[in-house]
């Protein structure tokens, strides 16, 4: 028995002892899978060509659309009765004639999941040329969302500016414009015959605020704050207090926005309760303080200060006054427009380099400063996308001495170019992304 | 006198137990850690992880000149360099895995422990020193250029590029403020397994779907001296099969990885390596 006992204790110590180091090593995040998408239409006899075209279109709608992703999906499109894959997914569009007449297409889309042979979406509408892309980047957004698991920006739109109205040089008139995600569907907006500047949506998207310089002349030239109803396409004067009153941006629980007013003579950024007209000032300091944007769960508030003597990126916590003021940015001759990611993570922002601006960004938390664009015209007015997966901003392009082009393109977030989306439509800049 | 006796030997009984105790005792203060959910009996002993820590310092240099995109091509580039070298001495290469700059997949060592029986203890124990010392003049070699052809300052150079075209970096380096451990004390198990992740990475691939869950999990991999592998499996799982899957698929893509050296065979093959995924 004692033995016994002996030779457990004995055991037990050297299993003790035995504890050894085993070396764990990080592999690393994974990279991206891209997914196979084929996109089929599949016309069938019978259809008028305009009809045949309308179904064209909402194809090439969804090709294009995927294509946005170009990290996520690997997009084939292809014409033919049927086609067979084994991997990634097979959206197939049929168009049939329509029983409600020619004005109409009977469109059915069915998108297969190739791997698993089991069918992920179907959809059988009638559609009107009227509502043919609506209904295409629905179905996108759709399919989108089965694969992913998340929202896409097939259904978001744009707002900006634009001076394709302006006849006399000596008298611009910028004037707000809505787009599609795409560059579709472009819309004008406001009618003031003046300078509309640094629009901003709100998170329901249906308010637009916006700054408006009169092209009256008068004893100061006011900037006055609007806010325009996209439901109802009223206007409401927002704040028009001496000096200037823009950059507003809408906080979070929807009652209130930050913006910067000058009326005691220093531009400082302050809440504006929408219902009440009470005014609360965030930052406090002899310097200037200007262009803020809030993080969506409304902690953090990035803003430009001119505090180091240079024009610099700061954050605070707007639930006060100067409170939690950390400075963000150290290099870079003049920074400008910083914007949150909806994710809050990172801080978009334009900056002077090189005899010109160009996008960078940087994490929230000082880290990981790196540069998006360059050799590409002079880049400013960077906007997220509602998935904090593409920055829309504007960029001037110089063509001769005399003339420059100036339109709004799209990004990824790591600064790969997809493409314009205004052309020949004046000067389009101040891009702003739906929420 | 008999009696006596017995009562001498009962004090030896006493002493000699007393004395077992002591060093039960002191083997466990010295081994366990009592702050997690420790089984003394050793039948589940839970899993102590203490990582080595290393001071970070902000290099502010100015806003980087090259593109995001430009910088990622220069990586790849310089990787492709590297491959150009996959011929040269063993030791050679892996002195090429030291890296100055602290990236997001950056490799971070971390220390766990495990139990072996009695046989491997006493074998461990008798190599253990001459391990250490093995590894420590290994270590001095590599760190010598003139001993090594030229191919680290190759290397190095590649880096400083590197470093300089990033701009503003995290660097590893002098901890001006901070609790950070820089002793650098990368053992040869350490050094060959901070290799491994280069190999994995082309492989290492998620669906959307999957990519977004912050899923973790672990893989335990025995290689042959060759570097192929005898055996890898889930050692920590994410929870998710099919994550789990993924992560052990590109570790079997990967391999065979490059030949271990001679002092750390029997634990490569006795599984000592854990791969993170991504941690």
């Amino acid at each position: 028995m004692k033995l016994k006992i002996w030779m457990m204790l004995l055991c037990m110590s050297m299993q003790i002892m035995a504890a050894e180091e085993l070396t764990v090593v990080a592999v690393g995040e994974a990279e991206l899978e891209r997914e196979d998408i084929y996109i089929n239409l599949n016309i069938v006899g019978g259809l008028g060509a305009k009809n045949a075209q309308m179904g064209r279109e909402i194809f090439e709608l969804l090709v294009r659309d995927f294509s946005f992703y170009r990290s996520l999906f690997s997009v084939s499109k292809s014409e033919a009765i049927s086609i067979n894959k084994r991997t990634g997914y097979l959206v197939n569009l049929k168009v049939t004639p329509s029983k409600r007449g020619v004005s109409f297409i009977d469109v059915g889309i069915e998108c297969n999941d190739n791997q698993k042979n089991r069918i992920v979406f179907s959809e059988k509408q009638d559609v009107s040329e009227g509502n043919l892309r609506t209904f295409g980047h629905s179905v996108a957004d759709s399919i989108y969302q089965i694969i992913a698991g998340k929202k896409s920006i097939f259904d978001s739109f744009l707002v900006f500016v634009s001076d394709i109205e302006t006849r006399d040089r000596n008298f611009p008139i910028k004037e707000l414009y809505r787009m599609d995600f795409d560059g579709f569907g472009k819309k004008r907006l406001t009618f003031h015959r003046g300078t509309v500047i640094s629009p901003e949506i709100s998170k329901d998207n249906r308010y637009v605020l916006y700054s408006l310089l009169k092209n009256e002349v008068t004893k100061d030239r006011r900037v006055n704050l609007y806010m325009l109803d996209l439901l109802t396409n009223k206007t409401s004067l927002i704040s028009s207090r001496k000096g200037i009153n823009s950059g507003a941006v809408f906080m979070p629980d929807g009652k209130h926005i930050a913006l910067t007013l000058s009326h005691t003579d220093n531009a400082e950024i302050y809440a504006l309760n929408l219902e009440s007209g009470n005014l609360r000032k965030i930052t406090n300091h002899f310097a200037i303080d200007v262009d803020p944007s809030i993080s969506k769960d409304g902690t953090l508030m990035a803003f430009l200060s001119s505090r180091p003597g240079e024009a610099h990126i700061y954050t605070l916590d707007p639930r006060s006054v100067e409170k939690d003021v950390i400075r963000v940015s150290f290099v870079g001759k003049f920074n400008a427009t910083p914007r949150f990611s909806p994710d809050g993570k990172k801080i978009a922002f334009a900056s002077w380099l090189d005899e010109r601006f160009d996008i960078f960004r940087i994490d929230a938390n000082r880290k990981n400063l790196v540069r998006l664009t360059k050799d590409f015209g002079s880049n400013e007015d960077p906007t997220w996308s509602s998935d904090s997966q593409f920055i829309a901003f504007s960029s001037q392009r110089v063509i001769t001495t005399s003339k420059a082009v100036h339109n709004i393109y799209i990004m990824t977030e790591e600064g790969n170019i997809i493409g314009p989306i205004t052309n020949n439509f004046g000067m389009s800049i101040s891009p702003r992304w739906s929420n | 006198m008999v009696i006596e006796n017995k009562n001498l030997l009962s004090f030896l009984y006493l002493s000699a137990i007393l004395h077992f105790l002591l060093f039960i005792g002191i083997a466990l203060f010295s081994r366990l850690d009592f702050s997690g959910d420790s089984n003394i009996l050793g039948i589940k002993q839970s899993i102590k992880i203490s990582q080595i820590q290393s001071s970070v310092r902000i290099d502010v240099v100015a806003m980087p000149k090259e593109t995001l995109m430009e910088l990622k091509a220069i990586e790849k580039n310089l990787k492709k360099g590297e491959a150009l070298f996959k011929e040269e001495p063993q030791e050679i290469k892996k002195v090429q895995n030291v890296q100055d700059v602290i990236n997001k997949d950056d490799l971070v060592f971390d220390k766990e422990k495990k139990n072996n029986n009695l046989m491997s203890l006493l074998k461990d124990m008798s190599k253990k020193d001459i391990e250490v010392k093995k590894g420590k003049k290994e270590i001095e070699a590599k760190e010598n250029p003139k001993d090594t052809g030229g191919v680290v300052g190759h290397k190095f150079d590649g880096e400083l590029r590197n470093l300089v075209l990033r701009g503003n970096q995290l660097s590893q380096g002098t901890g001006l403020t901070g609790g950070g451990d820089n002793s650098g004390d990368l053992t040869t198990l350490n050094l060959y397994a901070s290799g491994l992740p280069d190999h994995i990475r082309p492989y290492w691939k998620l669906p959307t779907y999957l990519k977004d869950k912050e899923y973790k999990c672990r893989i335990r991999i025995y290689l042959r001296p060759s570097g192929s592998l005898i055996k890898a499996h889930v050692f920590e799982s994410s929870g998710n099969d099919e994550y789990d899957q993924k992560a052990l698929s590109a570790v079997k893509k990967a391999e065979p990885f490059s030949n271990v050296p001679k002092d750390i065979q029997s634990r490569a093959s006795q599984g000592d390596i854990i791969l993170g995924f991504p941690l």
